[in-house]
């Protein structure tokens, strides 16, 4: 409620009264008023929508609207405000809504005192926060979705390359196998027959028999089929691994994570955007794990990634690099995305970060890329900046907190 | 012996292929080149008859790889093995790759397509592997590209108008039916009719490759050969017609596909025609002069066109029927089928021009029509 001016320049009071009135009936915000002791006095109909239309006559203590497990902190922030040990508080608390359902609300709390300070009661204003939450997780995981699906076909690629190769050994390995059967057979025959074979002539049939079996060509290669095979399958449990770890949906609040297994799992989702622009390098750091949403970071790291890559080919570069490097200082770990592509112009240098400009053509990138990297960013309270020389390339460099800050994770979210 | 050049720039898709394809060795000198560079020595140090290649490839790329083989080295073979499929990089090589393969690829598939080109290609007579092997795609009139990339701009392109503008464009249809054909859609059967080409292709892809350049085309400035493309249009729609008619329903589609292109040769020959020269014996407008072609380029005009048509994938009986469009060349056989049927379109076309009529009278007679056949012809009309 941001109208002093309004209630100041109100003509009289029954007029103030009344306006209040109605706006209080219709805010979507839920205003309760509680008494010096903490029990509900008054609400507006928001409160009933927001938690259940339940019978608050009999001046219940608002902890009851809580969900069990927020009780205890809200009744000490409420008991600091009545010992005027705070005069305002705002929290992430969730409450029971109706049928039983949970909602999170954010709740501003103002102590209500008269002129000689004395404690009347509390105003909490409750502000609806679980479906707006829901909707900046459906907006991230669509735009993780849309990476996803224009990786895809990039993936395939990946896939399919050693797909090729394994199945080719596969075949000639049992094109071999055959062929050793068939020697194996002549050997045998030998071995089991009853007729005096004299040795020089067991030698020659021997001699024939792996001629046409082919057995040098196969004893030369097949040891190679066997190892190259076994590396097509690991590159293809590699590209699936990465791209499950890429996938996966963050939790509300961070976890510790490697950053430099979240950098190599985003690099070779976007092998096949890279490396026929670039060879990209990864000098990881020594990093400790850091409290992340690593689903974010791998979407931060792609973007910066594949606009380095679009970078080199507008440059039209022979050679491109793409150097991918982290490391730690005493209170924050960076990454730094380097490339030595086309560079960014002084004139939209800042622009760069604004949601949808762009200057690729349609189909290539949506503009979005590098506000939503900055918003990832900032959402684990770290930073980002770059440097850039058009026509010689650009690095971008990204610190982010050792230790998980208010920024990162909502404060009722923490345990 | 044949030589059979694979180039990739995986080090392992190579080794694969060489281990894979090690039962063939004995048939065909297979040799392998890490990347295009490599692939371009290879050539140049001795003579191949096909290339199989990767095409997305660090510096120079498959596609700009086979241009420059279809450009220096016509008469090799150039199939594209691709881990892309459908997109609109496989649009770019649409028109200078033969066959196309997908990764994961059989080895029995990539035997049977080298194997399928070598013997089009040793089968042909060598003056009509001359005059094709530089051929990618063929000229269509400017006004039905117009018309097709008009419908296709549309928001929602009516796929049964794109079928109609299709079916009644040599070019297109030839060019449609070769890329349906190939692997890189998936199709599981040959495909003879372009709406099914159409429809399993899918109106996005016909897009992707109307909007990459010259994949549709229409020809150079040479006003000769606007004439020559808007004759061969016109006649090749009218033999349709007339195929469609004569067709029992089973045969209908692909006769008249077999029509509409049974004068493909015609198209290839007038590239070879120098611009200030023309060539008598392909005059717009007179009936077609098989001596004078083969005297002029040393193949006629339905050989070089079956051959084209062959080497493109379409399916083989359309490929007979095309070259057999003249007659004389149809072996004996009691049922009716495409080659009769694109051949008596075609004399009777020519009858209701009052041109000179071949027929090949010893098949008609097997089939026991000929009488009939005469009276119609006779009465210079259908």
């Amino acid at each position: 409620m941001h109208s002093r001016e309004l209630i100041t320049d109100a003509p009289r009071t029954a007029d103030l009264a009344w306006t209040l009135g109605q706006f209080l009936d219709a805010t979507p915000l839920g205003v309760v008023e509680l008494d010096e002791r903490g029990a509900i006095l008054r609400v507006n109909p928001a409160v009933g929508a927001l938690c259940g239309h339940r019978d608050l006559g009999s001046r219940v203590p608002f902890e009851a609207l809580c969900h069990p497990a927020e009780r205890a902190r809200v009744s000490t922030l409420l008991l600091q405000i009545r010992r005027h040990e705070r005069r305002s508080f705002r929290e992430e608390v969730r409450v029971l809504g109706q049928d039983g359902t949970v909602e999170t609300v954010s709740i501003t709390a103002t102590a209500i005192t008269d002129a000689t300070s004395e404690h009347l009661g509390s105003l909490l204003i409750l502000d609806e926060l679980t479906s707006r939450r829901r909707q900046e997780v459906e907006t991230r995981h669509d735009q993780k979705l849309e990476a996803i699906g224009r990786l895809a076909s990039g993936v395939a690629h990946e896939v399919n390359t050693p797909i090729q190769f394994i199945g080719d050994n596969l075949n000639f390995l049992s094109d071999a196998f055959s062929n050793v059967v068939g020697l194996l057979d002549a050997y045998r025959s030998l071995s089991r027959s009853d007729q005096p074979t004299p040795w020089q002539q067991r030698l020659e049939l021997l001699q024939d028999a792996e001629a046409v079996a082919d057995l040098d060509f196969f004893l030369d290669e097949v040891p190679e089929a066997i190892t190259q095979a076994l590396e097509g399958v690991e590159r293809v449990a590699a590209i699936v691994r990465a791209l499950k770890a890429f996938g996966h949906p963050d939790g509300d609040t961070p976890r510790p994570a490697d950053l430099n297994e979240i950098v190599s799992n985003t690099l070779t989702i976007a092998r096949n955007e890279t490396k026929y622009v670039a060879e990209v390098t990864f000098t990881p750091g020594d990093l400790p794990p850091i409290a992340c949403f690593a689903g974010d970071l791998g979407q931060v790291v792609l973007n910066l990634v594949v606009n380095a890559a679009h970078a080199i080919s507008d440059a039209g570069r022979s050679h491109g690099e793409i150097t991918v490097s982290t490391g730690s200082g005493p209170a924050a770990v960076w990454l730094e995305v380097a490339d030595n592509g086309a560079g960014i112009s002084r004139e939209i240098q800042e622009h760069v970060f604004e949601p949808f400009f762009t200057t690729k053509e349609i189909g290539r990138g949506t503009g979005q890329g590098l506000a939503l990297a900055r918003a990832l960013v900032d959402r684990h309270g770290g930073s980002i900046r770059f440097e850039s020389e058009p026509g010689e390339g650009t690095m971008f460099h990204i610190e982010l907190p050792r230790e998980s800050t208010g920024a990162a994770a909502p404060a009722g979210a923490r345990p | 012996m044949t030589r059979v050049l694979f180039v990739d720039d995986d080090a392992l898709v190579l080794a694969g292929l060489r281990r894979g394809l090690a039962r063939e060795r004995n048939r065909w000198e297979l040799h392998f080149a890490l990347g295009a560079e490599a692939a371009l020595d290879n050539l140049e140090a001795q003579p191949f008859d096909v290339i199989v290649t990767d095409m997305r490839m660090p510096g120079c790329d498959g596609a700009t790889l086979l241009a420059r083989v279809q450009a220096d080295y016509p008469d090799l073979c150039r199939v594209v093995l691709s881990g892309e499929c459908g997109t609109v990089e496989s649009s770019a090589v649409a028109n200078t790759a033969q066959a196309f393969l997908t990764k994961p690829c059989e080895v029995d598939t990539i035997v049977d397509t080298i194997a399928r080109l070598l013997e089009v290609r040793g089968t042909a007579p060598k003056c009509a592997r001359a005059l094709v092997g530089g051929i990618s795609s063929l000229p269509s009139p400017p006004s039905v590209l117009q018309e097709l990339s008009a419908e296709l701009m549309n928001t929602n392109p009516d796929p049964a108008r794109v079928t109609e503008i299709i079916e009644h464009d040599v070019a297109i249809a030839a060019k449609v039916l070769q890329l349906a054909n190939s692997a890189f859609y998936g199709l599981p059967r040959r495909v003879t009719a372009i709406d099914s080409a159409v429809h399993y292709m899918g109106i996005n892809t016909i897009k992707d490759l109307a909007s990459t350049a010259a994949v549709f085309r229409s020809f150079d400035s040479d006003p000769r050969s606007h004439r020559v493309v808007a004759s061969v249009e016109a006649r090749s729609n009218q033999i349709a017609e007339i195929a469609v008619r004569l067709a029992p329903s089973s045969l209908r589609q692909a006769a008249h596909v077999a029509a509409l292109l049974h004068d493909v040769g015609v198209l290839v020959l007038t590239r070879h025609v120098q611009h200030d020269q023309g060539c008598p014996a392909l005059d717009p407008d007179r009936a077609a002069d098989l001596g004078g072609e083969l005297e002029c380029f040393g193949a006629t005009h339905a050989e070089v066109g079956a051959y084209l048509l062959s080497l493109w994938g379409i399916p083989d009986e359309i490929c007979e029927a095309i070259r057999g469009h003249h007659g004389a060349s149809i072996p004996p056989g009691d049922d009716l089928d495409l080659r009769h049927i694109t051949h008596l379109a075609v004399a009777l076309h020519a009858a209701s021009l009052g041109a000179d009529v071949r027929l090949d009278e010893a098949a008609m007679q097997r089939l026991g029509v000929l009488d009939s056949v005469r009276t119609i012809l006779k009465g210079g009309d259908e």
